[in-house]
């Protein structure tokens, strides 16, 4: 547990990330680094695209898995990478 | 004469209002007083003077004749001289100020509030029977009785009435006042009574009260497709499956339920090691936004100018891997993963023989230039590593004090093997460790050269290693006398190995004395060959890729020298200024080499294009101070990685001028991969030899 601890801290060490959460599918966060109310809305609206993300890639291919999901807006870019029971989101903005 | 006197006196008030009534009456009477007292003081001057003259006060109102005699009408009204006659009221059924015409008029003088009470009224009533004037009965009894009793007829009261009336007459004194107090109930009144109250504290009402949470809204949606279903049975099936093995288990086993309590523990709690996977995703993705360009570069960027640079080359620096905790030990190996070619192992520790820390092996791939994957920290530097071939999670270690240790990746317990003084460890830092093919029996193998003058192999049994001696190196000539008579062993100390890639038994020592011995895995004491290659211990020997002739080697007397094992003298010596620290060939290229010095530069030869200069002379670390320990190729990527003397791994490109292939000829099919590699060194070898015979 300590190791993902460690490693969320590295994330956050670098520049322009703005936030990193854990939580899973059930939508109970685990870890945030933003307030309880942006973290609740962001996991609310970002599980049911997880979910249809995960099916799209398994009607594609049955035998594929979904990794992550990047959605790039204009000020930020948040990637969600997605297990089989947790999802994790991170919020950067691009060094561009 | 009074009245005469009046009417001066009102027509000298003429000036006043003509008010009426009460009011004017008071005057009147006032004036009357004037007039008597004037009278009184006319009679008085009348009787003085005799005189019926009209005595006027001072202060009389002169009037003339013609006022005097005007008549002036008075009315007797019934208004109230009080009342007022201007009273302006809002009216807001007009929204605006109305005056009132209609103003009350009554004039109270007096009020005498009377105690007469009608005979009838209750009051009245009981104020009688007090008195005892009449025998009616109570007005309070007679209510009571008809709640009682309806049906009643007056005949019972009567009797009652009678009854009682004898018991009064009986008990006199007493039935006399309680027949009033059983008939009636005593009135109170401020008189006969006084009542006194106090009344509690009452605690003022509080409203508590609490509200819950509402229960949390979760919206669930779910697709159902044939997917789904067939998912949902197969884990029906694996559950069934599994609870029948258990079942069968039980029968056994005891420690069943100790399993399933750890299973139960797993799953409870906020277990963030599921996460693990999902997190270095994260990291990694998260970096590479960060360092896109340089994941662009890498990829993408070839240097446009190497056109006009033929055949010059450069090396774009790429990533730079750097562990704060490593930052006073110097890279003392490199060497990538065959198997995942982004990941490669660097082993540190100290070169300094006053220095010795702890060392550290350390696992980055390119994938998260910021963090290495694995982390290791060993007791003493690391000097040597080396990753095996086939299985690539095994890392053999060779360490300053002596010991070679295997790292498994994949386990736990670190390091897996570890060699002890009993287990025949190196007296002396090992400066080289090399996995071979497996044994017969399947087991792995790997060998060490220290300059304990020891080539060792070392076998992977089981739990232990198991070592050989595989050869003792000694100097040719055996043992010589020293100054005292003492015999000195002259063991040569090796410095440097690298096993034949085609040739099993084959391979090169390279000594702290300069020289380069060509041995066989099967004759211990016997050099098959030996080469007087420098003038100062070699650092590095390494064989050709494709070649199977060619090795090369460096060291810190400046030079860089390739070899063809047939021959005894070096076929290339290139004198590159400083130590060199290392030099690798190019996987890609039987001709291609690289070669670090300590004055931070990078030499990259093409022994196709240019056999007297390199392609490439670049310093590629930035602090002047810093020497370059170690070069490796990427098997794959045209990447180098560079170690450094402060614990940091440069990762540099190289330009396409540098990984030229032979060009072919239109027409001509090209041998690729090896065979044209080693055509091309043979040409290359070719023309050397020509001018050697043709000067021999």
């Amino acid at each position: 547990m300590s190791e993902v601890e460690e490693i969320m801290k590295r994330i956050l060490s670098h520049k322009g990330v703005e936030g990193v959460i854990i939580a899973n599918t059930e939508g109970i966060i685990l870890r945030s680094t933003l307030e309880d109310q942006s973290t609740v809305h962001h996991v609310a609206l970002v599980q049911p695209l997880l979910m249809k993300a995960k099916k799209i890639v398994q009607d594609m291919d049955p035998e594929d898995e979904l990794t992550y999901v990047r959605l790039r807006t204009e000020k930020n870019e948040e990637i969600i990478a997605a297990d089989k029971d947790y999802f994790m989101i991170s919020i950067q903005t691009p060094s561009l | 004469m009074p009245v005469y006197n009046n009417n001066a006196a009102a027509q000298g008030k003429k000036g006043s209002d003509v008010h009426k009534g009460a009011g004017a009456k008071v005057p009147k009477a006032s004036i009357k007083k004037k007039d008597e007292e004037a009278l009184d003081v006319a009679e008085g001057a009348d009787e003085r003077t005799n005189v019926k003259a009209n005595m006027k006060p001072a202060n009389q109102v002169q009037l003339t004749e013609a006022e005097l005699k005007e008549e002036i009408t008075r009315v007797l009204t019934a208004n109230n001289p009080h009342a007022p006659q201007n009273i302006v009221r809002y009216s807001f059924k007009e929204r605006s100020y109305k005056s009132t015409s209609v103003v009350d008029h009554l004039a109270v003088h007096f009020v005498l509030e009377g105690s007469l009470l009608h005979k009838d009224s209750e009051e009245a009533r009981r104020l009688r029977i007090r008195d005892g004037l009449c025998k009616e009965p109570a007005p309070t009894e007679n209510k009571a009785e008809s709640e009682e009793d309806h049906a009643e007829t007056p005949a019972t009261p009567v009797e009652d009435r009678g009854e009682g009336e004898e018991a009064g007459e009986e008990e006199r004194p007493d039935s006399a006042a309680s027949r009033p107090d059983k008939k009636q109930a005593k009135i109170t009144n401020q008189f006969n009574f006084s009542e006194r109250a106090s009344q509690s504290h009452n605690n003022p009402s509080r409203d508590r009260s609490c509200q819950t949470e509402p229960p949390q809204r979760v919206t669930f949606s779910a697709t159902a497709n044939q997917w789904e279903i067939y998912d949902a049975y197969l884990e029906e099936l694996q559950k069934q499956e599994k609870s029948k093995e258990k079942q069968k288990t039980t029968l056994l086993k005891k420690d069943d339920k100790s399993k399933k309590k750890m299973t139960q523990v797993e799953t409870q709690g906020d277990d963030l090691t599921k996460v693990r996977m999902v997190s270095k995703i994260m990291e990694r993705m998260v970096i590479q936004n960060i360092m896109d360009d340089i994941a662009q570069d890498f990829k993408y960027y070839e240097d446009p100018s190497d056109e006009y640079r033929d055949p010059e080359g450069t090396l774009l620096p790429l990533w730079t891997f750097h562990y704060d905790q490593v930052r006073n030990l110097s890279v003392t190996a490199l060497s990538w993963n065959n198997k995942y070619q982004d990941l490669f192992a660097v082993g540190l520790g100290s070169y300094d023989f006053s220095k010795q820390e702890g060392g550290m092996l350390l696992l980055y791939t390119l994938k998260n230039p910021a963090f290495p994957e694995y982390i290791y920290s060993t007791d003493s530097g690391v000097l040597c590593l080396d990753i095996h071939p086939q299985h690539s999670h095994l890392v053999a270690v060779g360490l300053y004090d002596g010991c070679v240790a295997v790292y498994n990746l994949k386990k736990k317990p670190h390091p897996v093997y570890k060699s002890t003084a009993k287990t025949g460890k190196h007296t002396d830092p090992v400066w080289q460790v090399r996995w071979q093919n497996d044994d017969l029996d399947n087991n792995h193998i790997f060998y060490s050269v220290s300059s304990d003058s020891r080539v060792v192999s070392w076998t992977l049994v089981k739990n232990e290693l198991i070592f050989t001696d595989i050869i003792r190196l000694s100097v040719n000539g055996g043992v010589s006398d020293g100054p005292d008579g003492a015999q000195l062993s002259n063991i040569s100390r090796g410095t440097s190995f690298d096993f034949h890639k085609q040739i099993d038994y084959l391979f090169l020592v390279g000594t702290e004395e300069g020289k380069i011995h060509k041995c066989s895995k099967t004759y211990s004491s016997q050099f098959l060959e030996t080469y007087d290659a420098h003038s100062m211990p070699v650092d590095a020997v390494k064989w050709n890729h494709f070649h199977p002739d060619i090795f090369i080697s460096c060291s810190s007397d400046w030079t860089v020298k390739i070899w063809d094992h047939t021959v005894k003298t070096p076929l290339f010596i290139y004198d590159l200024g400083t130590a060199v620290g290392d030099v690798a060939w190019s996987p890609y290229s039987s001709t291609v080499l690289a070669a670090v010095t300590t004055d931070r530069k990078v030499h990259v030869f093409d022994l196709n294009i240019n056999k007297h200069e390199p392609l490439c002379q670049q310093p590629v670390v930035a602090k002047k101070k810093t020497k370059l320990t170690h070069i490796e190729f990427n098997p794959i990527h045209p990447i180098i990685i560079v170690g450094d003397d402060r614990g940091d791994v440069t990762s540099l490109k190289l330009s396409p001028n540098l990984r030229k292939k032979p060009k072919s000829k239109k027409g001509q099919e090209q041998p690729k991969g090896s065979e044209a590699e080693v055509a091309k060194m043979d040409k290359l070898l070719s023309l050397l030899k020509e001018p050697e015979l043709s000067t021999v």
